[in-house]
């Protein structure tokens, strides 16, 4: 008999918790770090703007990508649509609102800690201990966001924190996709073929 | 007033039957669910599935669209305004039973004692 705790936070979650979705935008930001970082010899171009469109080019696949691995997630596990509140879409906004007074924040202090990124961290710390901590792979993230704020206090360049926001950014989005990914096939046991679906 | 075995009975067998519990706990978090969804989260087979929906239906605790997805037979499920308030109800119940057992339980006495 599967838990029904699990069965009502995995369900409630279940369209977020299409991990390998993150998975595959996180892959540009880390291809951004590594042309920043001068490890793909020049490769798309030299130039920031012609990277600049690669860089929007290969978001924009990496989002068409993530659709087909939803289609996937859908074909294997079937359909659960959320309701309005357990959607995410007014957490975002309230987080995004947030984020932005906290750029706001940052710009006007001007100090050398990141305040949107201690932000962040905050709000992965929160989703990682949420429920006893059955997305704890959050607080990984939360951690990667706090070493990336401690960057400036440690006199690290502007060159190199522009780096590692890349990496920070795809690496977090890489822990986050994997863990809930790993948190739904768990939880899921996707129906044997010859055990399809018949009318009631 | 009644003990707690005779509230034990008194539990909606509905709901409290475990494959259909946790069909209802599912439509419960959610607004609709598919067919091979639900057969995922509860781990029942399509069989034991389908006769469980077959009951909340007739129950009138969920509404079942039938159509087709291709060829596919598809079908999406939704809790009725009377499933959601029979699930309440029930853990409500349940509750109510747990924290009288708590108050009716005899405590027992250490060995050192």
């Amino acid at each position: 008999m599967a838990d029904l705790e699990r069965v009502r936070d995995v369900t409630k979650h279940y369209e977020r918790l299409h991990g390998l979705r993150l998975v595959a935008l996180g892959v540009p930001f880390l291809i951004s770090a590594a042309w920043r970082a001068g490890w793909l010899g020049g490769w798309p171009s030299r130039d920031p703007r012609v990277a600049g469109y690669w860089f929007v080019a290969s978001l924009g696949l990496a989002v068409a990508v993530s659709y087909v691995i939803r289609a996937w997630y859908r074909h294997r596990f079937g359909r659960a649509r959320s309701t309005l509140w357990s959607s995410g879409a007014l957490t975002l906004f309230a987080v995004s609102t947030a984020f932005l007074a906290a750029i706001g924040l940052q710009t006007e202090l001007s100090w050398r800690l990141s305040v949107p990124a201690l932000f962040l961290s905050a709000v992965f710390t929160s989703i990682g201990l949420k429920r006893r901590g059955w997305r704890r792979h959050y607080v990984a993230v939360a951690g990667v966001w706090v070493v990336f704020a401690m960057l400036g206090v440690a006199g690290v360049s502007i060159a190199t924190r522009n780096v590692a926001l890349d990496v920070v950014i795809g690496l977090s989005l890489m822990i986050a996709g994997l863990g809930d990914d790993r948190v739904l096939k768990s939880s899921l046991r996707p129906p044997m073929a010859e055990d399809c679906a018949r009318p009631v | 007033m009644p003990g707690p075995f005779e509230e034990l009975t008194n539990l909606d067998r509905v709901v409290h039957e475990p494959g259909r519990l946790a069909i209802l706990t599912a439509l419960e978090a959610c607004r609709t669910a598919d067919f091979r969804y639900l057969q995922s989260v509860t781990a029942l087979n399509s069989g034991t599935l389908s006769r469980h929906l077959q009951t909340l239906e007739t129950e009138g605790l969920v509404t079942v669209k039938k159509g087709y997805r291709g060829r596919v037979p598809h079908m999406t499920l939704r809790l009725t305004r009377q499933g959601r308030e029979a699930i309440g109800r029930y853990w409500q119940r349940l509750d109510e039973l747990r924290r009288s057992s708590q108050e009716s339980r005899v405590p027992v006495p250490s060995s050192g004692d």
